[in-house]
């Protein structure tokens, strides 16, 4: 049985495709080896001890089952924006608009959660639903402007943030703020109409649950649906999908719609997941994330949690070492960089790529048919 | 409100808040120009902020803080011309990778020098100083706004004019704009192409030095981790509609900073709720965008009531 | 006369496989007009964009008056005095056209530019060689004849001895085409040496003192015009003598489309289509032969839906066309086989299958509630690649895996294995290896025995003359000759009709004289 799991396994690594997904796998690990000696190189420049300090960084997040937890725990929002990206990058378009997007989604859902007045578990699945919605909705924005009048949806969407965090904080400090809590929050949202813990000692939530439902939904929706063709089609070859009927431009609004609602979605379920009152001042940085997690997931949300449980890994890495050392957690935004820089670059071991595609096309020629 | 927009007082702070725009639009103006548009302007001007803060404050002179900023700035320039050019990572993702991989050095090169995450404000920079034209900066109303201005305002009014010039009258620039207009063409005559942009980025980077120690050394006197907050791309949005001229990218620049002033004093003058103010500058973007995309899309510049107002286009002879 | 330029036994194989040159030998004598003449694709542009520098030939070796040359690069062949007037303008179109001619080599003092003096010489440079500019003026303002001569101008300016153009007149109206054979005549006084491909026979009489002629990457010879006609230099161009009998089977059926007055524009404000008719019925190949350029595509475009901006009447079957999306018109029954097959008929990013049910995902029933019905699909793709025949292993692979011919394939499957009523096949074979090219001939017989409706543009008389019913001859946006009985065409005639120098009357059959 098992050699048989083995053959087919080697099999598969022996055809083309194959070959080129282990390219792929190879440039990624490189990127990813290279980014780590970079933060080596700092830590070791500015560290007292560094190879303890190394040492944290790279086994601290597995020491206990709370560091574990926290890697689960910050792999939740990456998940999210991470296939949102993934959608609209697979779409042709680079909207920035999950970070906004995830920041109003975690306030409504705060707000929501307390307010709707439905009974238990209702309340937050609706917050989340409601918060979903309303971001498709602002992500209509950016989108329609791109299809209908070409404006450039990376610097609209992103002029569209920061109104959506200040809008928010405005409501916040103004309108939805507690005047019961100690500094600025929301109301306090009762165990009853949050998302249930699945183990509460370590703070993993039952929102991983519903971010790894959305990686599976969003391959779904890629590669089983036939609006998902479209979106790809566009894509891919915006000249091609029109010539074969596709709609590109309803599929260029319809890819960003969709990634704003799922990072509202995300937002909310985050929230609701792990916190008990919303409190951000800043924009949490997750929606930036998920460009990191869905380069290192060749935008295929299924790949999303593999990538977004990484990302989580270093992060919480960098956290504990900047507890326990005297290294600041700043380090993993210059490794997620550099990883970006690396992974996004096509000249990067683009040689060893182009050789073996070039052997594997002749071979396929050879194996072809009768041709010159 | 009239008073509050029309007073001297509006005129010289406006240009106050949009000198680090003005600069950041002609470092994207310069990197349009060539053809790689760099988006990484925001990180590139957060870390100058930092380093002409700190090394301002360690030499006590500011020339030292001023050239060690427009050093990083150019530095964060060429890595971003390696991975965008030599790697071929698409520019807008290089863009994107920088500003965070750049916000993150920024506030770890502070906790480690300083041990603050916040802002050096523990360490004052040495200040740019500010320099007073005698008789021209009495005029009224105009004249402390134009003359009596801090010593880079005086810059980014130079580098307009400078930016003009070299773009239209050296064969720099000529060469710079056709590698952004025709890359193919210009490198059938022999034009180094790569080259080329990586000197136009270099001068990017000078602009972003120089944007980001404005920050630091004359409009506040230390360094805040995201004192930037958009300005960058802000003055990316400027230079989309200045369509490529200094001279208009400028003056974009200033009616956000304009903007960007209002919202500030608009609170306390006139009591508008502080965060509601400042969406004001996002959303003067976002008009100011659909409005170019609407110029472009019907072609307006044919409509006879707008071509009215644009100067007259030279139609071949013969 | 002395041999100015000998090629010898130049050999260029593309990356795709594809062989442009064939062990070609070509000299150049010095103060002559020599035409390289051929069909589309005969190699005529790779064999002088080997001597531009712009290709590396994989074997063979140049002479420059006996000397060797090794050249890398554009820059490499202009430093020997070779230049080319590309067909494709090298201009920059912000640019100044003083600007466009210095550029590279600006007049300058320590990097400020010296306009007046580069002004100066740009003018001085356009009076010698007859050639009325507006040099202070940007080029994206100039005419088309205008850009030319700036390219010209360029060329010269580098003191380039040999002029390479490509297919200059394609551009050109034929007053500007005159004046441009005023200039080349005026150069080669001036001892230059000229080199010109074209397709187009009368040029080469009435221009050129030599001719070569390509045919599939091989030289069949070089003539002095004044000895060759022009039937023979088609002859040798095309391959043989038209045939006296060519394929008429299909027998018409119901008209199936119908084109009324079709009326249209092009970018530049010219009619790319005036008030073109015609019908196609079920059962039959029309072809839309002509020049390419003259029409033919612009009325795909508007006949797939690409474009809706046109005048008159296009229906299928009766149903209007105009107006419809791609989408309306592709379920109408409309299949369309791209002349540009790898940017527009098939997506080179993504797999087979994606590539082979593209027009089927979009037909997905509404019940499925926008979810593809995979194993048909896949079913629909495994037949295809079976039926015609595509050499792969695995549906899901990259389609850049494909060789070139497969790709066409892949193409050729998708549009016709839905059984169109109407297909559009735009150059269906140009680039296609020889084993394909049967394959397709067969493929769109069948089509037409089994009663659909085929518009076939081509450029290849053997192609032609294979598939077509009936021909309609484009020239300038008209149709000005309806072929009905292939067996009574006069050769001689046809090539007439193409360059526009003859319209065939109204009623058909009898050609006028213009």
């Amino acid at each position: 049985m098992k050699n048989k799991l083995f053959r087919s396994i080697h099999d598969y690594f022996h055809t083309s495709r194959g070959q080129l997904v282990l390219m792929d796998a190879f440039r990624t690990l490189v990127a990813l080896l290279l980014a780590l000696v970079v933060a080596f190189i700092i830590i070791a420049v500015t560290s007292d001890t560094p190879l303890e300090t190394i040492k944290i960084f790279l086994t601290a997040p597995f020491a206990d089952p709370y560091t574990r937890g926290m890697i689960i725990t910050q792999a939740v929002p990456l998940i999210f924006t991470g296939v949102g990206v993934c959608i609209m990058v697979k779409g042709g378009q680079f909207n920035m608009i999950g970070e906004g997007a995830f920041f109003a989604g975690a306030f409504i859902g705060a707000i929501l959660a307390v307010r709707l007045q439905v009974p238990g578990l209702l309340a937050p699945l609706g917050a989340m639903l409601a918060a979903g919605i309303m971001m498709g909705i602002v992500g209509y924005v950016p989108a329609k402007l791109k299809a209908a009048l070409n404006v450039n949806e990376f610097v609209s969407s992103l002029m569209l943030n920061f109104i959506i965090f200040w809008v928010c904080m405005y409501l916040f400090s103004n309108v939805f703020a507690d005047p019961d809590a100690g500094s600025l929050a929301t109301a306090y949202i009762d165990d009853s109409r949050r998302l249930p813990f699945l183990d509460a000692d370590n703070e993993i939530s039952t929102s991983i649950l519903f971010a790894l439902g959305t990686a599976v939904l969003g391959w779904i929706f890629l590669y089983r649906t036939k609006w998902g063709y479209a979106a790809r089609m566009t894509g891919e070859n915006p000249v091609f999908a029109r010539y074969t009927g596709i709609n590109t431009k309803k599929s260029i609004i319809l890819v960003q719609i969709i990634g704003a609602a799922i990072a509202g979605l995300g937002g909310a379920a985050f929230l609701l997941g792990n916190s008990y009152r919303f409190i951000w001042k800043a924009l949490p940085g997750y929606g930036f994330d998920g460009f990191i997690v869905a380069i290192i997931a060749f935008n295929n949300p299924l790949l999303v949690p593999i990538a977004a449980l990484l990302i989580g890994y270093l992060r919480v890495g960098a956290v504990e070492m900047a507890r326990l050392s005297d290294v600041p957690n700043e380090v993993v935004y210059i490794i997620q960089a550099v990883i970006i820089l690396f992974i996004g670059g096509q000249a990067f071991l683009a040689g060893m790529k182009r050789r073996r595609l070039q052997a594997l096309t002749s071979k396929a020629k050879e194996e072809g048919g009768p041709h010159v | 409100m009239f008073s509050f927009i029309f007073s001297e007082q509006f005129l010289t702070s406006m240009i106050l808040f949009a000198t680090p725009i003005i600069f950041a639009s002609f470092g994207a103006l310069i990197s349009k120009k060539a053809g790689t548009l760099n988006i990484n302007v925001e990180g590139s001007m957060s870390l100058a902020a930092l380093t002409g803060g700190l090394i301002s404050y360690a030499t006590q002179s500011w020339v030292l803080g001023l050239l060690s900023a427009i050093a990083v700035g150019i530095l964060m320039s060429l890595v971003f011309a390696w991975f965008a050019l030599k790697l071929k990572t698409d520019s807008i993702l290089s863009g994107i990778a920088l500003n965070t991989l750049a916000s993150g050095l920024a506030v770890y090169i502070l906790y480690v020098v300083i041990g603050v995450k916040g802002d050096s404000s523990l360490h004052p920079s040495a200040m740019i100083p500010d320099i007073r034209i005698p008789l021209l900066a009495d005029i009224p109303v105009i004249g402390p706004a134009l003359f009596s201005q801090n010593l880079l305002v005086y810059l980014v009014f130079l580098s307009a004019i400078v930016l003009t010039l070299v773009l239209n009258h050296t064969r720099f620039g000529m060469h710079v704009r056709s590698v952004g207009y025709n890359p193919i063409a210009a490198s059938s005559v022999g034009i180094p192409v790569i080259r080329t942009k990586i000197y136009a980025l270099i001068i990017c980077g000078v602009f972003a030095g120089l944007g980001g120690a404005y920050l630091s050394m004359v409009y506040l006197s230390y360094f805040s981790v995201g004192m930037v907050s958009g300005r960058g791309f802000i003055g990316i949005a400027a230079e989309a509609m200045g369509q490529g001229v200094p001279l208009y990218t400028m003056l974009f620049a200033l009616f956000f900073g304009a903007v960007d002033y209002f919202a500030v004093g608009a609170q306390t003058v006139l009591g508008f709720p502080y965060e509601l103010l400042n969406t004001l500058p996002y959303i003067m973007t976002l008009t100011a965008l659909v409005i170019y995309a609407l110029y472009d899309k019907y072609n307006l510049a044919t409509h006879p009531h707008v071509r009215w107002w644009l100067p007259k286009k030279r139609k071949a002879s013969l | 006369m002395q041999t100015l330029i000998r090629m010898e036994k130049i050999r260029k194989v593309y990356e795709n496989g594809f062989l442009a040159n064939d062990e070609i030998d070509f000299s150049l004598f010095s103060g002559e007009i020599h035409a390289i003449a051929g069909e589309n694709g005969a190699g005529k542009s790779t064999l002088m964009k080997v001597l531009y520098g712009l290709e590396r030939p994989n074997s063979g070796k140049i002479f420059l008056r006996d000397e060797p040359l090794i050249l890398r690069s554009p820059a490499d062949a202009l430093r020997h005095g070779i230049g080319m007037v590309h067909q494709h303008f090298m201009l920059v179109d912000e640019l100044t056209v003083t600007e466009n001619l210095f550029l590279g080599m600006e007049l300058n003092h320590y990097g400020w530019l010296d306009k007046e003096k580069m002004l100066e010489q740009a003018k001085a440079l356009g009076t010698k060689y007859h050639m009325e500019l507006d040099y202070a003026a940007k080029c994206k303002n100039l005419s088309v004849s205008q850009k030319q001569k700036v390219e010209i101008l360029k060329v010269l300016l580098r003191a380039a001895e040999i002029l390479i153009f490509d297919e200059p007149t394609a551009v050109l109206t034929a007053i500007e085409s005159a004046e441009l054979f005023e200039q080349l005549r005026l150069l080669r006084d001036d001892h230059h040496t000229i080199v010109i491909i074209t397709h187009k026979l009368q040029e080469i009489k009435d221009l050129c003192d030599r001719v070569t002629i390509l045919r599939q990457g091989k030289n069949l010879g070089t003539f002095k015009v004044s000895e060759i006609t022009k039937e023979e230099i088609s002859r040798l161009m095309v391959g043989f003598d038209i045939p006296a009998q060519s394929a008429t089977e299909g027998t018409q059926g119901e008209t199936v489309l119908e084109v009324s007055h079709l009326t249209c524009l092009s970018k530049g404000g010219k009619k790319a289509l005036s008030d073109v008719s015609l019908s196609v019925h079920a059962g039959e190949i029309v072809c839309l032969a002509g020049v390419e350029g003259n029409g033919q595509d612009t009325t795909v475009d508007c006949l797939v839906g690409w474009r809706s901006d046109y005048q008159g009447t296009i229906s299928l079957k009766g149903t209007s066309l105009q107006g419809k999306t791609i989408r309306a018109i592709r379920s109408l029954g409309i299949g369309h086989i791209p002349a540009d097959r790898m940017t527009l008929g098939a997506n080179v990013n993504s797999s087979i299958f994606d590539n082979l049910i593209a027009l089927d995902v979009l037909d997905t029933p509404k019940r499925r509630f926008g979810f593809i019905e995979r194993r048909k699909l896949i079913q629909s793709a495994h037949t295809r690649v079976d039926t015609y025949r595509i050499a792969t292993d695995g549906i899901h692979k990259g389609l850049k895996l494909l060789s070139g011919g497969n790709i066409q394939k892949v193409v050729v499957a998708r549009e016709l294995d839905r059984q169109p009523s109407l297909l559009i096949a735009n150059q269906p074979t140009r680039g296609i290896d020889v084993g394909a090219i049967e394959f397709i001939y067969d493929e769109m017989r069948r089509l037409r025995a089994s009663g659909g409706a085929i518009i076939l543009i081509s450029s290849d008389w053997n192609e032609i003359f294979t598939l077509a019913n009936r021909i309609l001859v484009f020239h300038d946006g008209k149709i000005v000759a309806h072929i009905e009985d292939l067996s009574k065409i006069d050769e001689r005639v046809l090539g007439r009709y193409m360059l526009g120098l003859e319209t065939m009357s109204a009623e058909g059959g009898v050609p006028g004289e213009k």
